[in-house]
């Protein structure tokens, strides 16, 4: 209920300011850069994070964790379901909003990890370290 | 009434019922509970009711570890003490900061928060906060906007702060302190030495004196010393013609485990869209909201005691940390500087700039989170005395400021947690400051500053190898000397500790005149 009344308040303002606030050119830039792939669009990290900040990100993700720096290995740990049927990070035919309700239940699980300072979940992470990838 | 000291005829004996030694916070909340008693209570100010450098320059001394404000400007050596320059913070010690938690060294107050309760709503009338309320729900009730972050209430919740204007005990307590008939101000009356009966085991006077070269000598049935943390040491350190290792020190307890709070700009919340966190902003009516971390999961990970606030991130970054700004010998000087500092950003005050945002119109993607944190007693953190004396010929104070390492851990424990609900939450993530993680556990971020906080350092234990004061506040081993004050505290709390330093003063002066009455009802029978 809490949770359920924080967010209307936040989207009722939000919402009232957005008609005269533009989407933030960070964002604009990253919804129109040809990364923009569900496989490599952490999604609320994309609300405030530009791109270079993301793929640093990735770069730490990559170094520690060196058994998964490979294209193949991440988009299989991404996508398990599908694992060899994805080619290529760019492809767009993954569903991005399975990783959302993933990621926010990897949060809920306690399974974080901190990144430059960042306190993320794996999904996103790896998201990340794939989009420093291409 | 007041006296000037200087005014005496030198080698004066002033006699009462309690002397009580400091009138800042916790000297003047006792000195007002005893008007209109049949005692005389003496009360004696080192400095005038101004500022005053050359008295001021009573507390210079010097510091060594962890870097800290120069120790002269810390507190302030006039009648109202460091409430001159105080912001008005107050809030309650969690149940769990007064818990024995086998996590944190030498942890456990004798006395628990339900002690403590009747004391703090005392303490809020003499600090002028409007009502006792310290539960986010009533205040969400009187105003629907002061929202919480939704985040689980099992792991993380909403501390409340509430603010005194803030009150200046010198300048709201001067006319009453003067005109009281049975309370006996002197001012300009510095305690430089302590004596004993033969075999120490109750205090018989204390020895005072000023800049005019006088001295006088001060006898009472009780003393209390109110002097703050670094003062309340150094005084009983001084006193050592009788007692070798200082008065009450026979454990070599006072002076350390000095405490303050670690306050740390040292992470980032990012939010999906949007929000003024209202209820995180200082707002009206007074009160503002804090994340802490629930008990179960300070024991789960074996973490201190902190608290999290929220700042805008532009206002924030354009200010810098107190410690940076605080580094004048003056603290007026220090003043002035903050002061500039935060008109830079936007407002000659924190509370006005916040202000600003207390309307929904103001919303924010990302905040400064500040961590407020309790210290871990440690040994080695610990006050001093130099070889150097100052005009009056005490001793001079040496603060060394350490830690122990359980203080980084649980500020990045602190943070995690944070960003761990904030991402099951859905609404953000949290990005840590990178010094936090360079892997150095017994270093802390150059930006750390304190709170001006001096605290533990005269601690509060029933077993005298353990601490320096009983559950009453009576030193161990004299029978009628008195610490009072945050040099009491065994552990620091998240919180500042001015509310509780009013409390358990307040409490303090109740034990004594029951104790006094019963003296006299011994005597006289009556």
């Amino acid at each position: 209920m809490r949770r359920r009344t924080f967010i209307v308040g936040s989207v009722a303002t939000v919402t009232v300011a957005a008609a005269a606030i533009a989407i933030p050119v960070a964002y604009k830039k990253y919804q129109d850069a040809k990364w923009d792939r569900p496989l490599i669009r952490p999604v609320i990290l994309s609300n405030f994070c530009d791109e270079e900040t993301i793929r640093n990100i990735g770069l730490a993700y990559r170094s520690k964790f060196p058994a998964e720096n490979s294209e193949r290995k991440l988009i299989d740990l991404l996508v398990p379901a599908n694992a060899g049927k994805i080619q290529t990070s760019s492809d767009n035919s993954v569903d991005g909003s399975q990783f959302i309700g993933k990621i926010q239940q990897e949060f809920k699980d306690n399974n974080i990890l901190n990144l430059n300072g960042w306190v993320l979940s794996p999904t996103e992470a790896r998201q990340c370290a794939l989009l420093s990838l291409t | 009434m007041h006296i000037d000291a200087r005014k005496l005829d030198d080698n004066s004996v002033i006699e009462g019922d309690i002397c009580i030694v400091g009138a800042g916070a916790a000297g003047i909340s006792m000195a007002i509970e005893w008007m209109n008693t049949p005692y005389k209570v003496i009360l004696l100010e080192g400095g005038g009711f101004e500022y005053e450098d050359r008295v001021q320059e009573l507390y210079s001394g010097k510091t060594t570890g962890q870097t800290y404000y120069p120790i002269k400007s810390s507190e302030l050596h006039y009648f109202g003490g460091t409430t001159a320059h105080w912001g008005g913070m107050c809030s309650l010690f969690d149940p769990i900061v007064f818990q024995k938690r086998d996590w944190v060294a030498l942890s456990g107050w004798p006395i628990n928060q339900d002690d403590l309760i009747p004391y703090y709503k005392r303490a809020h009338v003499n600090m002028d906060i409007p009502e006792y309320e310290f539960d986010v729900k009533e205040w969400q009730k009187k105003d629907p906007s002061l929202v919480t972050m939704p985040l689980d209430e099992s792991v993380v919740w909403n501390k409340i702060w509430r603010f005194s204007p803030p009150t200046r005990y010198g300048s709201k307590y001067k006319d009453t302190i003067v005109n009281a008939s049975n309370i006996h101000l002197y001012t300009y009356a510095n305690v430089v030495d302590i004596e004993a009966n033969e075999n120490v085991s109750s205090v018989n006077s204390v020895t005072v004196k000023n800049y005019a070269g006088k001295t006088h000598t001060v006898k009472a049935s009780k003393f209390v010393f109110a002097c703050a943390g670094i003062q309340n040491a150094r005084i009983l350190l001084a006193a050592n013609k009788q007692a070798p290792k200082g008065l009450g020190n026979d454990n070599d307890l006072v002076g350390r485990y000095f405490m303050e709070h670690l306050e740390i700009k040292s992470a980032e919340l990012w939010l999906k869209e949007k929000n003024a966190l209202k209820l995180y902003m200082s707002a009206s009516p007074r009160v503002q909201g804090e994340l802490a971390i629930m008990p179960q999961k300070q024991a789960e990970y074996k973490i201190l005691n902190g608290i999290v606030s929220f700042t805008p991130l532009d206002f924030a970054k354009q200010t810098p940390p107190y410690i940076k700004t605080w580094t004048s010998g003056n603290p007026l000087e220090n003043q002035k500087q903050v002061n500039k500092a935060e008109w830079k950003a936007g407002g000659n005050r924190i509370t006005r700039f916040l202000d600003k945002f207390n309307s929904t119109k103001d919303l924010h993607q990302s905040f400064q989170m500040t961590i407020r944190l309790e210290q871990e007693p440690n040994p080695l953190s610990r006050v001093t005395l130099l070889p150097e004396k100052d005009e009056l010929g005490v001793p001079r104070a040496a603060l060394n400021w350490a830690f122990t390492g359980l203080e980084k851990k649980s500020m990045i424990k602190i943070y995690e947690i944070i960003g761990q609900q904030v991402g099951a939450a859905g609404i953000g993530r949290v990005k840590l400051m990178e010094d936090l993680l360079d892997g150095k556990p017994d270093t802390v971020p150059g930006t750390t500053s304190g709170g001006w906080h001096h605290m533990g350092t005269t601690r509060m234990h029933e077993d005298p190898k353990v601490g320096v004061v009983d559950a009453n506040c009576k030193i161990h081993g004299i029978d009628n000397a008195f610490m009072a004050g945050a040099s009491c505290f065994p552990t620091g709390a998240g919180v500042n500790p001015t509310l509780t330093v009013v409390a358990l003063s307040i409490k303090l002066s109740d034990y004594l005149k029951e104790s006094i009455k019963a003296s006299r009802m011994a005597v006289t029978g009556h």
